[in-house]
């Protein structure tokens, strides 16, 4: 109704106490009263309840109960009018059957390609599109978590208004009139803010509604953006551009602070390029690539580097001077190379990214800059690049497909708004209120815009604030397009009808910039008709199913340096005793997945930290500090102070302090409101990623943090004697270098270390499947590989050892290959979707009781100033002679005739005898009704689960399946379409399928054919704790790395003096 | 029948039988506990503890079945906690009465006889209690009955390889045996009660649980028959139920419970246990009751020697963990010793060997073992040291085994403490019951004894009811 005027927006905020800033304000406002009566009304049925802080598992259920009626309203996918079953079924709809649909999901601007699968009509699962540039098929952990987003409870189901419920057309009708007044003004008075877009057809709509308000500014925003790279390129260039780097080509990668694994835009594509470049097939490919990781914290690029040193910022600009300096950028490099390099370090890497110059073959070297790092180093960066012959071989150039504006256009906004020239703001999808950083002073600004709207999936700390709150629809709801950081168009569409009353922004633009409203349907169509090559309606329907629209990437741009490029430097940022460096969470990011369970109870790489951020400091400083883990300590720059508990990780430099951004939200959701604390009080528009002249104190208390994995840093630093006297014999991870498994590419020593008995089933098999089965390859099929220490009698052995016939036509096995996997934890999230894994809560994790079917252990090796650390998947063994099998009494943990370890969890009782005696300790028990809360409580919740796995009940053990319902789905169509055998790579398991560095295959090991088969041949192929005779299924291909040789001296010798130091092995 | 003067025979029983005992003092005075000196004050004061702690327990379980055993401190990697800890240790303690009526019986132990009727009920209500930790610590408590081999149409039967299986059937075995033994040993006193209780309530119940015993010598007969038939039975149950208790762990593959040398050394800890919990009851018992006549200080004495030797066993079984882990060389073996020795949880391993090793030392020495008040807190600090004895195999090996990447800790929650102190409740309450309902100390062994003792041999003059 158009007389529903916008509440007076200042009565449910407080006015800000004078001089404090605005952090403490929005804290302030959730504490308020007002802020409670304003949220009372937007929840009346849960007024009193959400204001509660019990257990976040009590919450949870609480919670969820009120909920019950909007899920119902959510669940509606019918409509009102009468509606008919089907007389005939749709030609391609089999009940029961899963469907996939292509489509794109975004963030800040940068697509992935989705191919989301639907049971039914019900949206369950999101993988990566195979033939889309931006995924290849793969998928990370953000990626995988949307599903979750998509049913999140606490997501915004209708328009409100100051509080009040209302509709759709009330806001049309409003926004007419501002949009009236403003015409006068020419749009004078507007403003726009939104999280940065690359669809085609938005921009047009914007063009459109910058045509009708010439004077209105549109601002595109992210805490997290990439205005550093741009600025970086046009220092370089002349002109803002976007690399693109092709780690599948490089054979040297140097990174400065980068992350190509996890948080830059494009890295499922990069981790996968650099996947197939790390492969241990000596015969065909001599060669690794070579990585050297320079880095102001730990990334997991870093982790899996050949060599990595950690300096801080200011150390990290004057190494890559040194280095530049020496490929031949002229540039003046700092006096002296900062502590932790050496000029033969400097050298080495130096003549390692020269000596793969090789502009006219595939392959050569590249450097990549971090996108926290300031332009001054990108632009150094793309000069070496230039240097080294990387340009148009493994790095060029494009477009930018989003036009970031950073903090300093927020802060010009700001300025506007806070001198009284803006009537009128519209935040869509971006939350500046909580993430902008204090100096930009948003909240402050922002309350002197008369009528300000914010849309968005959630009802934030923006929205809070807003005259308008519009809900708006998730990426599986709407149709509009994309761009991948190519230019890959990627048109969206939807799988479901979105579940509450949210709009697309094309639905919301076409009310302001078209004669009469459209459908986002018509409207993203309108766009494309005319683009599309050939016959709109085939062309039309052919890019929607392929998820692609084909020849939308843009072409690479010709760049040259440009003078003086290079001419002046960074401001310093180190000043004083610590600085601070900030990064993005690599499961929240700035805080947008903050309410999602499963990204929030995925442990962190590196960390293993779940449901809390931490302040992570270099054990030594932690030491200085006198700091545990855990303990709380302040971190204090210019007045504006933090307080975090610590953590101690082992290969930080030190003086830094890396804090993770998207905590401490006030307003996410059930989940994410409260988790953890915001550190963008700390950063400023100038300073936004590296804050020097902090100072970190411990004060009084401490927090328990919910490690996955705590106690082995503990132990290991607190008892470094006896841990390490046993642990090194352990052999749990195998790691060796590329040159010793080309001296001995069929038994590498390093696969022997400390293998005193030989009592192994491995060497038992190697001699025993001669006989017998070793002819039909299956999975113990090693023993001519063998040449060296296996020469032993046949051992007795209890047990019939069994023989791939036994298992005929299929047998199942796995193996992970250590030296690819990057440790991004993306198999965890995806066996959690497809396997309905529920989420535990903080409390749970504590005690030890997180229920993932697949971790990623960490382990670190060496000192603890420059460790060495490897990360190991841990799914299910599917042990031939599996430990947990025999001591259930009733029988619910059984080996199947294809060899698979299954769980029968209508049998199970719940004795926990399995999991202890498992001594992977992969199985998981249902200690509590984890699953109550979910599917009992939150109706919206029961469209999430994936139909063909049980949901698990309490009592009940579970563990890692192999994915066995996609084995059966796989068997059936064999069978329907043939002689019942499933070809190589019928079946992949969630895990495989999302991994991007390709380190897990799985497949039939009866047949010898299989890659998976080929995979266990290989010389570096060994069962974990294999000593103990469980002969586990799922084997892993030992870590092997590729070091300069030139530098083994020096880090031979570091690494002793660190291991006398501190002790710290595996 | 005065035998005030005369000198004790050869093979004396004076120690064993307080002086100026004849059979009809004897009687009297065990039967009068329960039938004629009313209820004393003081074993209201302790069935009301009793009471309240089984409240306890009520209360523990209706909250453990609501919510799930999630309300422990079970997790992962500890799945089994204090639930296991308790069962075994309550079924150690419900070795020593099998033992003492059973083993010693067939040796000929005539000290047995005033120790033994207690012990047994002692052996029942604490195989009771631990009974009721299996059921409980399952997940589904409501589908236990798939450990019964039922013919169901699933067609599923229990999986018999399992030693959680086995332990059911030998606990289950165990309890029925000592229940069948305890209450075949009972029968004739239950005459005797018959036919001296005044009130009609208290002849109609014994009565009936005497089954029509009138001492006739077929009765006598048939009785011994079946008694030394059913010690025979029990005799190797008493070496069986803790030997497949241990298998629970030794069947395994974790380090700290893949032990060879775990049957023998449970079966020993287990007789340890139970003589500690029979002297912890039995020291206040007589001496509130005074039945300082028929539990004398040369049945402390012996009972304190069984326990010296069983520690000794349990002392060897702790140094042989120690040499294998050293001989075996493996890794994981080694690292299980030490973490039990300097890990996080060291101070249970300690105090440990401080309970069961170094305490019972003291009892070489007579004055130690006749000097009542110290044997009392002797037999304390070994039940507090057989209960950390499977705390540390529970806990400490599972804590850590072999990926340090999934160690963990573990931390009993108030639940886990009711949910023990409750069986505790249950034990005392059973066994407050009993002692005021029935006769604690066998009336006619002793008759026997005493009767024996004066030179009449057999059970001449005895009719085990009033005659």
């Amino acid at each position: 109704m158009p007389t529903t005027s916008p509440p007076d927006h200042e009565s449910p905020t407080v006015e800000p106490p004078e001089g404090r800033r605005y952090w403490r304000t929005l804290e302030a406002l959730a504490e308020t009263p007002e802020a409670r009566a304003l949220i009372a009304r937007e929840f009346p049925s849960q007024a009193d309840k959400w204001d509660d802080e019990p257990s976040r598992r009590a919450f949870l259920k609480v919670m969820g109960a009120s909920l019950a009626l909007a899920g119902l309203q959510g669940c509606a996918g019918q409509p009102e009018e009468k509606i008919v079953p089907y007389v005939r079924t749709p030609e391609d709809t089999v009940p029961g059957k899963a469907t996939y649909y292509a489509t794109a999901a975004t963030i800040d601007g940068v697509a992935t390609g989705v191919l989301a699968t639907s049971h039914d009509g019900r949206p369950t699962k999101v993988d990566g599109n195979p033939d889309h540039p931006g995924s290849l098929g793969t998928s990370g952990a953000l990626l995988q978590a949307e599903i979750l987003n998509l049913y999140d409870p606490d997501r915004a189901q209708a328009v409100n208004t100051g509080g009040t419920l209302a509709s759709w057309p009330e806001f049309i009708a409003d926004l007419q009139t501002v949009l009236g007044e403003q015409k006068a003004k020419n749009g004078s008075g507007l403003r726009v803010v939104s999280c940065p877009t690359s669809s085609p057809t938005l921009s047009a709509q914007r063009e459109k509604f910058l045509e009708l308000f010439p004077e209105a500014k549109w601002v595109e925003y992210s805490p997290i953006g990439r205005k550093n790279v741009r600025d970086g390129l046009e220092r370089a260039f002349g002109k803002p551009l976007e690399p693109r780097y092709d780690l599948a080509r490089a054979d040297v990668v140097l990174t400065l602070d980068a992350d190509p694994f996890t948080t830059m835009p494009d890295h499922l594509v990069m981790t996968r390029g650099h996947s197939r470049r790390r492969r241990d097939d000596v015969g065909d490919e001599p060669w690794m690539t070579r990585t050297y990781a320079v880095e102001t914290t730990f990334t997991l690029f870093g982790a899996s580097a050949d060599h990595r040193r950690a300096l801080g910022p200011d150390g990290l600009l004057s190494f890559a001077k040194a280095v530049a300096k020496e490929v031949g950028v002229e540039v003046e490099p700092d006096a002296a190379l900062p502590e932790g390099v050496t000029s033969e370090f400097v050298s080495a890497v130096a003549e390692d990214l020269l000596r793969y110059r090789r502009p006219e073959e595939p392959g050569g070297a590249v450097v990549v800059a971090g996108d926290t790092q300031p332009p001054e180093v990108h632009a150094l960066a793309h000069a070496m690049n230039v240097a080294i012959g990387a340009v148009g071989t493994t790095v060029d150039y494009v477009a930018p497909t989003t036009d970031e504006g950073g903090f300093e256009a927020l802060a010009r906004l700001c300025d506007e708004m806070q001198g009284g020239y803006v009537d009128a703001v519209m935040v869509l999808s971006a939350n500046p209120v909580y993430d902008a950083p204090p100096d930009v002073g948003f909240l402050e600004a922002f309350e002197k815009v008369g009528w300000r709207a914010g849309y968005g999936l959630y009802e934030d700390e923006t929205s809070v604030v807003c005259n308008w709150h519009l809900p708006a629809t998730h990426f599986l709801e709407e149709w509009s397009d994309t761009r991948s950081l190519d230019g890959t168009v990627s048109i969206v569409q939807p799988l479901i009808k979105p579940l509450y009353d949210g709009r697309s922004l094309h639905e919301l633009f076409s009310a302001i910039v078209d004669e009469a409203p459209q459908s986002g349907y018509d409207v993203v169509r309108a766009h494309w008709r005319g683009l599309l090559d050939g016959d709109f309606e085939t062309a039309w329907p052919t890019a929607v199913h392929r998820g692609v629209v084909p020849d939308t990437a843009f072409e690479p741009v010709e760049v040259s340096l440009v003078e003086g490029a290079l001419a002046t430097d960074p401001e310093p940022v180190e000043d004083g005793e610590y600085t601070v460096v900030i990064r993005p969470d690599p499961q929240t990011l700035d805080g947008r997945f903050a309410n999602n369970g499963w990204l929030q109870e995925l442990p962190r790489p590196m960390t293993t930290l779940t449901w809390d951020n931490a302040a992570l400091l270099a054990p030594a400083d932690a030491d200085d500090l006198g700091v545990q883990i855990g303990d709380l300590v302040s971190i204090e720059v210019d007045g504006e102070s933090v307080e975090l508990p610590a953590m101690r990780l082992p290969g930080l430099p030190r003086g830094t302090v890396t804090l993770h951004l998207g905590f401490g939200r006030v307003r996410a959701g059930r989940v994410g409101t409260g988790v953890g604390k915001s550190v963008t009080p700390l950063r400023s528009i100038d300073r936004p990623w590296f804050v020097g002249g902090a100072t970190v104190a411990k004060t009084k208390g401490n927090r328990k943090l919910a490690l996955t994995q705590s106690h082995h840093l503990i132990d290991v630093e607190q008892n470094p004697e006896f841990v390490n006297a046993s642990l090194e014999h352990r052999n749990v991870v195998r790691e060796g270098t590329l040159a010793e498994l080309v001296e001995h590419p069929d038994d590498p020593h390093f696969m022997h270390v400390h293998h005193h008995d030989h009592n192994s089933w491995r060497d038992k098999q190697a001699k025993g499947e001669k006989g017998d089965g070793h002819e039909k390859g299956g999975e113990h099929g090693k023993g001519d590989d063998h040449h060296h220490g296996h020469h032993h009698e046949e051992a007795p052995s209890f047990y019939p050892i069994e023989k791939p016939e036994d298992y005929e036509p299929h047998e199942w096995g796995m193996q992970i290959d250590l030296t690819r996997c990057i440790g991004c934890n993306a198999c965890t999230v995806a066996c959690q979707s497809e396997n309905n894994i529920p989420v535990v809560g903080r409390e749970q994790v504590l005690v030890g009781r997180e229920m993932h079917w697949i971790r990623v252990d960490t382990y670190y090796e060496g000192s603890s100033d420059d460790p060495n650390v490897v990360h190991q998947p841990v799914p299910c063994m599917h042990c031939e002679h599996a430990p947990c099998e025999p001591v259930c009494p009733v029988a619910a943990t059984t080996h199947s005739d294809e060899g698979l370890n299954e769980m029968t969890y209508n049998r199970c009782v719940g004795t926990r005898y399995c999991g202890n005696n498992c001594p992977y300790k992969v199985r998981r028990f249902n200690f509590l009704e984890y699953n109550e809360s979910y599917l009992n409580e939150l109706p919206v919740l029961d469209l999430l689960p994936n139909p063909n796995v049980t949901v698990r009940s309490r009592g009940v053990m579970e563990k890692c399946t192999y994915c066995v319902q996609r084995i059966s789905a796989a068997r059936i169509d064999a069978q329907v379409k043939g002689d019942g055998v499933i070809p190589d790579g019928g079946v992949v398991t969630a895990c495989q399928q999302s991994c991007p560095a390709e380190a897990i295959v799985f497949g039939n090991i009866a047949d010898p054919e299989s890659a998976v088969s080929k995979a266990k041949k290989s010389a570096l192929d060994y069962g974990l704790l294999d000593e103990l005779n469980t002969r586990p299924r799922t084997t892993y291909a030992a870590l092997v790395r590729n070091p300069n040789p030139t530098l083994a001296e020096e880090e031979g010798h570091h690494e002793a003096h660190g291991k006398e130091a501190s002790g710290v092995h595996h | 029948m005065s035998t005030t003067e005369t000198k004790p025979p050869e093979r004396s029983t004076s120690d064993i039988v307080g002086p100026g005992h004849d059979i009809a003092s004897v009687t009297d005075q065990i039967s009068s506990i329960v039938l004629t000196r009313g209820t004393p004050r003081g074993w209201y004061l302790g069935f009301a503890v009793g009471f309240l702690l089984l409240n306890l327990l009520l209360l523990s379980v209706t909250y453990l079945f609501a919510q799930g055993v999630g309300v422990w401190g079970v997790n992962q990697p500890v799945g089994w906690g204090f639930a296991i800890v308790n069962f075994v240790w309550w079924v150690g303690i419900g070795h020593a009465g099998t033992l003492i009526s059973a083993i010693l019986l067939l040796l000929h132990q005539e000290w047995r006889t005033s120790i033994n009727r207690f012990a047994e009920a002692m052996t029942l209500f604490a195989v009771a209690c631990a009974g009721l930790f299996p059921l409980l610590h399952v997940g589904r408590p409501w589908m236990i009955y798939y450990f019964a081999p039922l013919p169901m149409t699933t067609g599923m039967w229990p999986q018999f390889r399992s030693p959680l299986m086995w332990d059911a059937v030998a606990v289950g075995t165990y309890a029925t045996v000592s229940l069948l033994f305890w209450y075949v040993g009972l029968v004739p006193d239950l005459a005797t009660l018959r036919d001296r209780a005044k009130r009609t309530t208290s002849r109609v119940v014994y009565g009936a649980l005497a089954l029509g015993w009138r001492g006739s010598a077929i009765h006598w007969e048939r009785y011994h028959q079946a008694y030394v038939l059913l010690a025979g039975l029990a005799t190797p149950l008493v070496i069986s139920v803790h030997t497949i208790v241990s298998f629970d762990f030794a069947v395994s593959v974790i380090p700290g419970w893949h032990t060879t040398v775990f049957p023998p050394y449970f079966v020993a800890g287990a007789i340890y246990s139970g003589f500690a919990m029979v002297l912890t009851l039995t020291i206040p018992l007589r001496k509130f009751y005074g039945l300082e006549d028929f539990v004398t200080d040369k049945h402390l004495d012996n009972m304190a020697r069984v326990m010296l030797l069983s520690g000794l066993i349990v002392g060897y079984g702790y140094l042989m963990e120690h040499f294998v882990a050293w001989y075996g060389g493996h890794d994981a073996e080694t690292f299980m010793i030490l973490n039990r020795m300097f890990g996080p949880l060291a101070w249970s391993y300690w105090a440990l060997i401080a309970c069961n090793v170094v305490t019972p030392q003291f009892l070489w020495f007579k004055g130690v073992r006749r000097h009542v008040p110290t044997l009392f807190v002797i037999s304390i600090i070994v039940n507090i040291g057989m209960w950390l004895e499977r705390y540390v195999i529970v806990v400490t090996s599972l804590h850590r085994d072999y990926l340090p990447s999934s160690w963990g800790d573990y931390e009993a929650t108030f639940w886990d403490w009711t949910l023990y102190l409750g069986t505790i409740g249950l034990f005392l309450s059973l066994l407050f019951i009993f002692v005021r309902a029935l006769p604690v100390i066998s009336i006619f062994e002793m008759r026997e004894l005493v009767d024996e003792h004066e030179g009449n041999g057999g059970h001449g003059g005895s009719t085990g009811g009033e005659a």
